[in-house]
């Protein structure tokens, strides 16, 4: 399988502080990957760089041009990437509806497919609301939409679930897997909840500590079983990768 | 909600207006003097004075006022948003801000009209002056507190920056920007009527004072009148602005009208 996108020799740095040190990443299209690493290890950092929202220090990342059949360095102006931050970023002077088209209307596209995924995500009912007036996983879920509605060639989130609930948490969780598997998305997703990873991810990439770098990447061959957090499989994983973090960061978690 | 709140407000609006009048009439029938005459007497010469053109010294001073506004807007706007933009001017620029922010600036007034003589420039620098800084300090500090997950957002989407002027910065600043604009419009007027009073035979300024040398104090009530009325009408202009572009401030905003 020849890859979709390619992360060469990634290095950031803030002034003297090295983030992200060497990082390369082979990328297969329609796949989700977890980054999980210590809290302020750069992932976030990571994640903008990915999405060109910060320039790195050094490398470069490439996307597969169909058209001409090679590698582009990836560009948020040509490419089309949807970064969802922790907070969501959502405008809170522009209605639900003006919020989920904003993608659009700064690419100047449109998606055939909207009604479907705001019915997917369940924010019919929301579109003439202000975000100010929503809870926190139907802000996520307008999020979501505004990624999705652009069919990003990848699709940035930043620990999309620690704000939210347990209970709403898991709907949230459902819900994007019910999307992804319609239209599988290249998905990079950070977080620092192990399960989290293991449930969503089918690439599981562990980071070291700052300045991070890719200690091991897990192919989670639970994923594509889609089997819940129920299973003996999965606590297995859990624990496995569970260890291979307490190596890595050297600390008891 | 929004009918309910305007009738409120009309309510509200019609009860200031019965008490202020009360008390007015009631101070003349106390004073019996004709310095003060009552309402009774000013309100039928209204009718008068708009027969004698009060509407082309209106007119003036309701266009020195826009010009003033717009100015402002114009010098302070982009100083407030290169301010926020870069720490670096913002600290070049704040100790002259706060420095000459407390300056009574009426009392600059001999200065301007020394400077630039009796004429419009000075009369409008003058509202300029007054308007600017309130302009620039809320521009800045508004745009300094927009989250910068929302230039994230942008950024992903190969937004430029001017994309992100037009959907982030300005949607964002508007609310504070029209609460700086509705606090010193009323100071803008009060100048305004000051510097009317010197070299021009046009506004509301120079009307009610001519009136007053000439002791017509009937004519002098209704230019006050008149003049009163133009700050409220711009005071509420700008507060139902305002309402309008504040909806998404509030948790409860369900966006209907």
């Amino acid at each position: 399988m020849t890859a979709f996108a390619q992360i060469k020799n990634l290095h950031i740095s803030f002034g003297d502080n090295q983030i992200i040190e060497d990082f390369n990443l082979s990328i297969n299209h329609g796949e989700i990957y977890s980054i999980i690493g210590p809290s302020g290890c750069g992932k976030s950092s990571l994640l903008k760089a990915i999405g060109g929202i910060i320039k790195p220090e050094q490398g470069e990342i490439l996307i597969r041009d169909e058209r001409q059949q090679n590698f582009t360095i990836l560009d948020p102006r040509y490419n089309s990437i949807g970064y969802i931050p922790q907070h969501y970023g959502l405008l809170d002077w522009l209605k639900v509806k003006d919020n989920i088209s904003i993608g659009e209307k700064i690419k100047g596209v449109s998606n055939p497919n909207r009604d479907e995924i705001i019915r997917i995500l369940g924010i019919e009912d929301l579109l003439n609301r202000f975000p100010k007036s929503l809870s926190g996983g139907q802000r996520q879920r307008v999020a979501l939409a505004r990624a999705w509605i652009l069919k990003p060639d990848l699709l940035l989130m930043d620990e999309p679930f620690s704000a939210l609930d347990t209970f709403t948490a898991e709907t949230s969780k459902r819900l994007f897997l019910n999307l992804w598997k319609r239209h599988k998305i290249t998905t990079f997703f950070v977080t620092h909840n192990i399960q989290e990873a293991v449930e969503m991810g089918k690439y599981i990439i562990i980071l070291s500590e700052r300045p991070a770098r890719i200690v091991e990447i897990i192919q989670n061959p639970l994923f594509e079983k889609g089997s819940g957090r129920t299973e003996d499989d999965f606590y297995t994983l859990a624990k496995e990768v569970r260890k291979k973090l307490q190596k890595a960061w050297e600390i008891i978690i | 909600m929004g009918d309910n709140h305007m009738k409120k407000r009309m309510i509200a609006f019609l009860y200031g207006l019965v008490i202020f009048h009360l008390f007015w009439l009631i101070a003349a029938l106390i004073m019996k003097q004709k310095a003060l005459p009552s309402p009774l007497e000013v309100y039928p010469v209204l009718k008068n004075v708009f027969a004698h053109g009060i509407e082309t010294h209106l007119f003036v001073s309701v266009i020195r006022i826009v010009e003033g506004l717009l100015i402002s807007l114009l010098l302070g706007l982009p100083i407030g948003l290169w301010m926020s933009g870069s720490p670096k001017i913002n600290k070049l620029l704040s100790p002259l801000l706060y420095l000459t922010y407390p300056i009574p600036k009426l009392a600059l007034l001999p200065i301007v009209f020394l400077l630039l003589g009796i004429g419009e420039t000075a009369k409008i620098t003058m509202i300029v002056l007054i308007i600017i800084f309130q302009i620039i300090i809320s521009t800045r500090d508004a745009a300094i507190n927009i989250p910068h997950e929302n230039y994230h957002v942008l950024s992903s989407l190969g937004a430029n920056k001017w994309k992100k002027l037009r959907w982030i910065t300005l949607p964002a600043i508007i609310p504070d920007l029209l609460t700086a604009i509705r606090i010193s419009t009323g100071t803008a007027i009060s100048v305004l009527f000051f510097t009317e009073t010197y070299g021009t035979n046009k506004g509301m300024g120079f009307y009610i004072v001519d009136s007053w040398m000439r002791i017509s104090y009937v004519e002098m009530y209704a230019g006050i009148l008149v003049l009163s009325f133009l700050g409220f009408l711009l005071f509420l202009l700008i507060d139902t602005l305002e309402e309008q572009c504040c909806k998404w401030k509030s948790k409860s905003g369900d966006g209907k009208e």
